[in-house]
């Protein structure tokens, strides 16, 4: 890891994540009812906070790309510092999520709203999953989707390819969609979600993370810098 | 290992059927200032990033320092220092900052230059990048190229936004650069001028191709301009110079601009002609050279287009 460029990564996307963070952390501990694996809030912020991280992580301004990519590090080192950021921010707001419900503070705030503590404290813990499943999915498809049209803007790629490109990279981001959609649909009819996640849904999360990551870090080798 | 800092073969760009760059080769030994010169869409740039390594050449070849820019990337990186023409820090980041960072960042970076260029461009405390004048912006970016102490130095309109007497520091500090132990300096610029006073090679393109390569006072050792008081016929310049100009000023006179010049061919013409006796012989500068050589070119090009 190269602490100069975390440093500038960082610099990007702090402000947004840390506001993310705040929210989710306020809508988890000021929830009247006990949280489930099918809560939508907290879906739709991992499904947000996927899409941001990666867009802000892999996506450099056009007038300080000139900048970033003449810096003495490869294309490779590049993409596995961002890409590790990403994973990384993503670990954090789950362990934030975690110690949030864990520590008891959610008790602490509704104590006479929660009759089942503590065996609901433990139950609640199923939300981190469809949280890091989603956020995952989504950073990496982002991931994929803006490496793979970078790859596609170099002009030495004909128009008549970009079309099918364009095409098939649309019929894996669905593919994808789907996928993720079942995965979603095993874990919310856990109730300890990790007991009840299909041996598929993980092989498909697995498969997902590795294909994307691989093909992004091919792209990143192949795209074409501004000025 | 290749003897040239950079080398160019055949290098090709084409960008949606628009041809940027054609088979050019350019050859640059280490230790030479090099000026890259051309006009508007020349095809300048695209060949900076290509040598960079930001841009993937359509066909052809390109080494810098000896190494493919795109397979020897974070080891030629750190030989390499750019500043190109749009180029811009991160927003958030001081001078002090950036100057910071690229200390952890380059084994050969001279700190103590960094220090004293800090003072002397007046960048200290000056605040965020983001905040900047657009000549504190370039500043910036050369003084970073300049204490990197990299064997190479890629420089694409450097001295673009600076005023006069910061564009004479940097100049100065250019020849300083060069004159460091074969360190290699390859500068695009529209400033001629400018880069008459500090390059000792010239490369000259237009439309993607190469117009001219070689010393700069060879070139300008060349090239003259040659004022007859009286009409020569072209063919018979041709068969004694390569003219990129041809023309006549006023009735009975004529006014060309060669490009291989030597006494001896002017006696030989003379001979052979003798109303082309006495021509007035005039050298042109960098500049002149320049257009002339553009305008000959485009003549060239309109003549094949008409036919």
């Amino acid at each position: 890891m190269v602490w100069e460029l975390i440093k500038l990564d960082l610099r990007k996307v702090l402000t947004g994540y840390i506001t993310f963070v705040l929210v989710i952390s306020a809508y988890i501990l000021f929830r009247q009812r006990p949280l489930e694996s099918t809560d939508t809030i907290v879906i739709a912020a991992g499904l947000l906070q996927g899409l941001y991280l990666a867009w802000r992580i892999f996506k450099d301004p056009g007038s300080t790309q000139s900048f970033i990519f003449s810096r003495p590090f490869s294309r490779n080192r590049l993409f596995w510092n961002r890409w590790g950021l990403g994973i990384t921010l993503q670990m954090v707001t789950l362990l934030i999520v975690l110690i949030l419900i864990a520590s008891g503070a959610r008790d602490f705030i509704h104590k006479s709203n929660l009759p089942y503590y503590p065996m609901v404290q433990w139950y609640e813990l199923s939300v981190l999953w469809p949280l890091a499943i989603v956020s995952l999915a989504a950073f990496q498809i982002q991931m994929f989707l803006m490496l793979r049209a970078r790859t596609l803007q170099t002009a030495a790629l004909p128009k008549w390819r970009k079309v099918p490109t364009y095409a098939i990279i649309c019929f894996f981001a669905f593919a994808f969609s789907g996928g993720f959609h079942l995965v979603v649909r095993a874990v919310s009819d856990g109730f300890v979600a990790p007991i009840y996640l299909g041996k598929a849904a993980l092989f498909y999360m697995f498969t997902l993370t590795v294909l994307t990551t691989l093909t992004s870090v091919r792209c990143y080798r192949h795209i074409e810098i501004e000025a | 290992m290749s003897e040239y800092a950079i080398e160019t073969r055949k290098l090709t760009k084409i960008f949606d059927n628009r041809i940027a760059v054609d088979a050019l080769d350019i050859q640059t030994s280490a230790g030479s200032v090099l000026g890259f010169v051309g006009v508007n869409g020349a095809g300048k740039t695209t060949t900076i990033r290509m040598l960079m390594g930001h841009l993937h050449p359509t066909s052809g070849q390109v080494k810098t320092l000896g190494n493919d820019p795109r397979r020897h990337n974070e080891e030629l990186k750190g030989r390499v220092a750019y500043v190109s023409e749009n180029m811009n820090l991160p927003g958030w980041i001081t001078p002090e900052g950036a100057v910071k960072m690229n200390t952890n960042l380059y084994s050969q970076w001279d700190s103590s230059l960094a220090e004293s260029l800090l003072d002397e461009f007046e960048l200290r405390g000056s605040g965020s990048y983001s905040r900047l004048s657009r000549g504190q912006k370039r500043k910036i970016c050369i003084l970073l190229a300049i204490c990197q102490n990299a064997e190479l130095l890629i420089m694409d309109e450097p001295a673009l936004g600076l005023d006069v007497a910061a564009r004479h520091d940097f100049l100065k500090r250019i020849l300083e650069v060069a004159c460091g132990d074969k360190r290699t300096v390859f500068i695009s610029s529209h400033l001629l001028s400018d880069l008459e006073r500090i390059v000792d090679r010239i490369v000259l393109i237009d439309k993607g191709r190469l117009l001219l390569q070689g010393n700069l006072e060879d070139l300008k050792a060349g090239v003259r301009q040659l004022h007859f008081a009286a009409e020569v016929p072209k063919e018979e310049l041709e068969q004694h110079f390569q003219v990129i100009r041809y023309n006549h000023p006023a009735a009975g006179e004529t006014l060309a601009v060669v490009l291989d010049f030597n006494e001896q061919r002017l006696h030989q013409l003379c001979q052979q002609n003798s109303s082309a006796e006495n021509p007035r012989v005039f050298g042109l500068n960098l500049e002149d050279i320049f257009v002339e050589l553009v305008k000959n070119t485009n003549g060239k090009n309109e003549e094949r287009t008409e036919q």
